[in-house]
């Protein structure tokens, strides 16, 4: 996801993991709250992956923020987050598929300077083989 | 004893499919034939023709020659059928880890199915071929 992230969006911090320093535009990568869903299948087959994918735009709510959330809203084209986690929906053949199912907006505050972040959480499933 | 089944082994004419296997059901049943008659004052059970199937709900897979697909498709109706073998486990068979046998026909499978956003799944109906049943070993 990271690279996906990383190829649409050049100039945004993607590490594919949580960030330790906000300086948006940037993507954190996390588990989602549904987790993961282990055994679909049999033998190991298919285990069932939630992520979340929190894209920050700028700090405040800047007309200019609100425009870049507008875009990584969009369900497609350039700019869209959506298509562009879903451009290879296997990642390079390391899973089975990738679906990013919805996304709502959110606002972050950061905990140190108490600076506002405007954003968006998309939520994405991914069915994995298990390992 | 409780068991969580995680592991069943299921292969299609030597080729294992378990990883696309959802749910299995291995079903050996034999026909209730009344043989009730006057005079009785309860039902007479008489075990009629074994009547078997198994039945399973798989992810699809459209991978060439290896996928779902590839597999099943050529069994649906097959005269000959393929020998589908079953396990609890896919550990080696043995007594605490049968084997279900059975020379089975594909009369159900559904290619393309399910709704938008849903993992695309199928069901798979195989009954017994001519003259075969299930058969169940430990080795």
């Amino acid at each position: 996801m990271k690279n996906a992230l990383q190829a649409e969006f050049s100039a945004a911090t993607v590490t594919g993991y949580l960030l330790d320093q906000i300086h948006p535009p940037c993507f954190d990568v996390d588990i989602h709250e549904d987790g993961v869903n282990f055994d679909q299948s049999m033998h190991r087959g298919i285990d069932e992956w939630w992520f979340k994918v929190t894209a920050l735009c700028a700090t405040g709510s800047t007309l200019a923020a609100q425009k870049t959330r507008d875009g990584f809203l969009k369900s497609s084209g350039a700019g869209s987050v959506k298509a562009a986690l879903e451009t290879d929906r296997t990642l390079g053949g390391v899973v089975q598929s990738l679906h990013v199912t919805n996304v709502v907006p959110r606002t972050l505050a950061a905990a140190d300077t108490d600076a506002l972040y405007l954003g968006a959480e998309f939520t994405v499933r991914i069915l994995a083989a298990g390992v | 004893m409780g068991y969580v089944l995680t592991d069943a082994s299921v292969t299609i004419s030597g080729t294992t499919v378990s990883t696309f296997i959802r749910e299995v059901d291995v079903q050996m049943n034999v026909e209730d034939v009344d043989l009730t008659a006057m005079g009785a004052t309860s039902r007479n059970h008489g075990a009629g023709l074994r009547d078997d199937r198994m039945t399973f709900t798989a992810f699809s897979d459209y991978t060439a020659v290896t996928g779902l697909d590839a597999i099943c498709n050529p069994l649906l109706g097959s005269s000959t059928g393929a020998t589908i073998v079953v396990k609890p486990t896919s550990s080696a068979a043995s007594s605490s880890n049968p084997t279900y046998t059975m020379v089975g026909v594909l009369f159900e499978y559904h290619p393309i199915q399910g709704e938008v956003g849903a993992a695309a799944m199928t069901p798979l109906v195989f009954m017994p071929a001519a003259g075969s049943k299930i058969t169940r070993a430990t080795t």
